[in-house]
């Protein structure tokens, strides 16, 4: 079966140079050796983030190594692999087919993790799917949220890393912007003064950035005063209901009015006019 | 108890106490001979916001602590600023390769502490209506306790449970002068000492330098010894005494 004479092998027939194998069996120890320090490495590194995911992805890279390396030591035999490489390649076409949304999952929780847009605890939307909540857990295949009505969601990871992702907590700092609106007949000077020391008057909301009070608009019902001011990124909810009802209750003291909306309707023809007098004489 | 006649440290209650501090009233009652209640009554709320029981040995009194601690801990949760930025009335120049020493002032809360096995903070609050500031970009700053306050080579008088006093020492180690406007001190876990109702920091060292990017200020809470004051030591962990300011001064 094995034939040794001076500089080359038979193995099974086929007559192999000695140099040839031994490079070849370098080939693969080097492999091997490659593949167990990138297994430990890929592990090392995604347990932090992804420990379910570090697993199967550090044995992928294992055995994708260790494939391309046995191909090269074969190769480098001069055994011709194109057989092998078809049935092969039709093989990993068929598997690929079967395993397609898993190894998407998959990779796209890598790649998530690579591009950390958010972590276990943010409060995050996914724009695409219409879906917001807190982060309650990232798997190797989906993230979990709790949305903000308490439902329970599941995302797969792919979904999510081809969407666009608003992380609301991710920075330290938001900015609140509300609109208040006040009758044209008041001062807007005195409405901004009050505006300011409910402002003020806040712990929560930052001095710096200074908040901006503006008259924003000449509305339809009335002038329109924007409030933009900077909060700690998780006070944004409690800080905007607060100051809302903080200004209405301040303007309201200071006996500024806010206007409601008024429209006024006028009749074109006989009839339409004929009623608007019957209304009026009843008022 | 006027507030004049109040003072940082130890209070041994027997029977009761009653200590007005601006619009917090505390209130500590005997309950029997080994129970007491404690209530904060905020005037502005027009309601008791804390009220706590606590055990003494029978017979004997409670013991009650009020310390200064950095103004990081109000309103709840309230952990989101682990530093205080101290924006300057006038801007401190620095000449290049010298030192200029002066002293700041930065807000403080009350902590009221009660001693039984140890020593347990039931309380803490602000006299004073403190403000938060970004320092940097919301994406790469952070949020500190804000407060403005004048520099004097002397020490500075201060309101009492509301500020402290800071020892600064500014160096500059550039070839030009700089010009600081804000100093970021690390203030979480740092512990404060006192005198009567007098607050102090450890000494604050600021290095003013060339950083990889840019200038950079090397702010350190120095641990201090030689001080006549007493010293808190209610912080249970150990947290960095510095910070390097990276985003302007």
């Amino acid at each position: 079966m094995i034939d040794v004479s001076l500089g080359s092998i038979n193995i099974l027939g086929t007559e192999i140079e000695l140099l040839r194998l031994i490079i070849s069996i370098a080939i693969i120890a080097a492999g091997v050796v490659i593949a167990r320090i990138v297994r430990l490495a890929v592990n090392f590194f995604l347990s932090k983030y992804l420990p379910q995911a570090s697993i199967v992805a550090s044995k992928a890279v294992f055995w994708i190594i260790i494939a391309i390396a046995g191909i090269s030591a074969i190769g480098n035999l001069g055994v011709e692999l194109t057989g092998v490489l078809l049935a092969g390649g039709i093989a990993g076409i068929i598997i690929g087919f079967a395993v397609q949304s898993t190894v998407a999952n998959l990779f796209s929780g890598i790649f998530m993790q690579i591009d950390r847009a958010f972590k276990i605890g943010d409060s995050i939307e996914v724009a695409e799917m219409n879906v917001a909540g807190v982060v309650t857990d990232i798997t190797a295949f989906s993230v979990i949220l709790r949305r903000f009505d308490g439902v329970y969601v599941r995302i797969p990871n792919e979904k999510i890393f081809t969407s666009q992702v608003r992380n609301f907590t991710r920075n330290v700092a938001r900015r609140v912007e509300v609109t208040v609106s006040i009758a044209y007949k008041e001062s807007i000077s005195k409405a901004i003064e009050v505006i300011r020391s409910v402002i003020d008057g806040n712990a929560r909301i930052l001095a710096v950035p200074e908040p901006m009070v503006m008259v924003w608009q000449l509305g339809n019902s009335g002038v329109e005063v924007s409030v933009w001011c900077w909060v700690p990124s998780r006070e944004f909810f409690n800080v905007r209901t607060e100051i809302l009802k903080s200004i209405k209750e301040a303007l309201d003291s200071n006996g500024i009015e806010i206007p409601f909306q008024q429209i006024t309707l006028w009749f074109g023809d006989e009839k339409g006019r004929e009623r608007l007098g019957e209304i009026s004489e009843r008022r | 108890m006027l507030l004049t006649n109040i003072t940082y440290g130890e209070y041994k209650v027997i029977d009761s106490l009653e200590l007005g501090l601006y619009d917090n009233i505390l209130k500590i009652n005997r309950l029997d001979s080994s129970h007491y209640i404690y209530e904060r009554y905020d005037k502005k709320q027009d309601k008791v916001t804390t009220r706590r029981f606590l055990e003494s040995m029978v017979g004997e009194a409670v013991e009650i602590y009020l310390y200064p601690l950095p103004a990081i801990y109000t309103p709840p949760p309230a952990d989101y600023a682990k530093h205080v930025m101290i924006k300057l009335k006038e801007s401190a120049v620095v000449s290049p390769k010298s030192t200029l020493e002066f002293y700041l002032k930065m807000p403080v809360e009350v902590g009221v502490f009660y001693k039984h096995d140890r020593s347990v903070m039931i309380d803490v609050f602000a006299s004073k209506l403190f403000k938060y500031a970004l320092y940097g970009t919301s994406d790469n700053g952070l949020v500190c306790r804000y407060y403005e306050s004048n520099m004097s080579f002397d020490a500075l008088p201060i309101e009492p449970f509301c500020e402290c006093l800071v020892h600064v020492r500014l160096s500059n180690y550039l070839d030009k002068p700089a010009i600081v406007n804000m100093l970021v001190i690390p203030v979480e876990g740092i512990d404060l000492w006192y005198d009567g109702n007098t607050a102090l920091l450890d000494t604050v060292t600021a290095i003013i330098k060339q950083g990889i990017k840019n200038e950079v200020i090397e702010v350190k809470v120095e641990e201090s010894t030689e001080y006549k004051y007493t010293k808190t030591r209610v912080s249970p962990t150990v947290v960095s005494r510095t910070y390097t300011m990276e985003l302007g001064f």
